[in-house]
């Protein structure tokens, strides 16, 4: 083949590949989960999410980290307590590409939960008070991808506060640097 | 089964898979050397040249990852400024991003491998490689000063394409290793839906020949069928003679590490004019060859 025709085809494949790499269906599921999922439109119109969301079952994501009771708005204090919480950090066997935060036992207003931020136990050496992400049947808020702290603040305004709320959870996927780069929003209700 | 190649990874993720690769598959080449080297035994070929050949291979070997870590960051820093600066569109870091960047890499290291044969100041660095007299493992690791260099700009379009740099840089990893394990005369032919698709060791003895018939083929990396594609596929039908001319007939791992670049200065040195010196360093190297005997 020329030289030229040569050039021309291998263009063609790049592109053709490309193509094959930006079409691709990316999952809506949680990080860390043995994915089987059905699509399911539920016919829910009071919040964006619920109009078609992806239910999952799978085997359960289990996490250990700090917990405390406390107001949703104040939640970046738990997040300083955690970053400093050195006996945490030193159970980690490998550096940890997610980090969970999950809001449970919410007061009557909402205003409150029990908070806890921490890492899947598979990451860690040692670990204790593990919570066991409900994922059957979450509901996911926000897709996997960098979202400003006000577009997650606005993901939780499509909750349901009509149903009775188990867990809301917050993926959040770490860089090397162990910065967020992107997120992830799911909510799960009782008997939901 | 669609879902599995889709779920979401974390750049973490993929540094992690390419460092165990990065620090284990060096682990199993030195295994699979020491295989060689008793098969060699047994079959009373193991000579002294072949065991300093070898032994210079991985001095050369450390002779460049020394240049590699003066300029890793630099290099890593130009991928990262055309991803975050000029990147086209977004791609997920999913399994199937990383199947296709396999892919597309495997397809930029056939056209560096081309260049690298067709071009004098390229080929300076990349004849260390191929002026062994032997052929094994050992010698996938007897690099030039320059082979950093070169896969910079055949994989850069990749970061414009979208595809993250950890994820080029563990593409360029998986086509190597899968490179470094061609290097040997222990396995002979594949079944041959194999030898059509993948590159094989048969195949890469044949890039490795001074054979006439199969000089400049065979430069896949993981595919044979680019060079199916483009016409530069030599099948191995007879027995390979290694080496460059002319023969390094050393063992010397620093004579053998700037032998290249050495040449390549003698003969601009030597040269009639500026033209030439140029020509030297962009035309192939055959051309200086063609050019030395017409004058003789």
């Amino acid at each position: 083949m020329r030289l030229i025709n040569a050039f021309l085809v291998t263009t063609g494949i790049v592109f053709t590949v490309s193509a094959f790499a930006t079409l691709q269906p990316v999952s809506a599921i949680m990080p860390d989960t043995t994915q089987q999922i059905t699509n399911i439109n539920k016919d829910n119109k009071t919040t964006l999410a619920a109009r078609d969301i992806n239910t999952t079952v799978e085997q359960p994501v289990k996490i250990s980290g700090i917990t405390q009771y406390l107001a949703i708005d104040n939640v970046i204090e738990l997040w300083q307590v955690f970053n400093q919480h050195k006996d945490l950090q030193s159970k980690l066997t490998k550096q940890p590409n997610k980090v969970y935060v999950v809001y449970s036992d919410f007061s009557n207003n909402y205003e409150a939960a029990s908070i806890t931020i921490g890492y899947n136990v598979k990451a860690l050496s040692g670990f204790q008070n593990v919570i066991e992400l409900n994922q059957k049947n979450s509901t996911q808020l926000l897709k996997n991808k960098k979202h400003t702290a006000q577009a997650l603040s606005d993901a939780w305004q499509n909750i349901d506060y009509r149903h009775t709320i188990n867990q809301v959870v917050e993926v959040h996927t770490l860089s090397s640097k162990h910065t967020i780069v992107s997120s992830e929003l799911f909510v799960n209700y009782i008997g939901g | 089964m669609f879902e599995a190649f889709s779920t979401v990874l974390s750049e973490n993720d993929i540094w992690w898979l390419e460092s165990l690769i990065d620090n284990w598959f060096l682990v199993i080449a030195l295994s699979l050397f020491v295989l060689e080297l008793l098969r060699y035994a047994f079959k009373k070929e193991l000579t002294k040249n072949l065991v300093g050949d070898s032994i210079a291979n991985f001095v050369t070997l450390t002779l460049f990852i020394l240049i590699v870590f003066f300029v890793a960051a630099a290099y890593a820093s130009v991928f990262f400024y055309v991803y975050e600066h000029f990147r086209l569109i977004d791609l997920p870091l999913t399994p199937w991003t990383i199947i296709c960047c396999i892919v597309l890499a495997d397809l930029a290291y056939y056209w560096e491998h081309r260049f690298l044969h067709k071009n004098g100041f390229a080929w300076a660095t990349h004849t260390v490689h191929h002026s062994s007299p032997h052929f094994n493992i050992s010698v996938a690791y007897r690099h030039g000063p320059m082979d950093w260099f070169f896969p910079l700009f055949f994989h850069l379009p990749l970061a414009l394409f979208g595809f993250h740099p950890f994820m080029i840089f563990l593409a360029e990893v998986m086509v190597q290793v899968y490179q470094t394990l061609l290097h040997t005369e222990t396995v002979k032919k594949l079944p041959r839906p194999i030898e059509a698709i993948f590159n094989t060791p048969s195949h890469h003895r044949v890039h490795h020949a001074t054979n006439k018939q199969y000089l400049d083929k065979n430069y896949g990396g993981i595919f044979i069928i680019w060079d199916r594609l483009f016409g530069t596929f030599a099948k191995e039908t007879t027995k390979v003679k290694y080496g460059v001319f002319p023969r390094i007939n050393s063992v010397n791992p620093i004579t053998i590490f700037f032998s290249g670049y050495r040449k390549l200065m003698r003969q601009i040195i030597n040269a009639p004019n500026w033209s030439y010196r140029i020509k030297l360093l962009v035309k192939p190297p055959l051309w200086a060859w063609q050019q030395e005997q017409n004058n003789k």
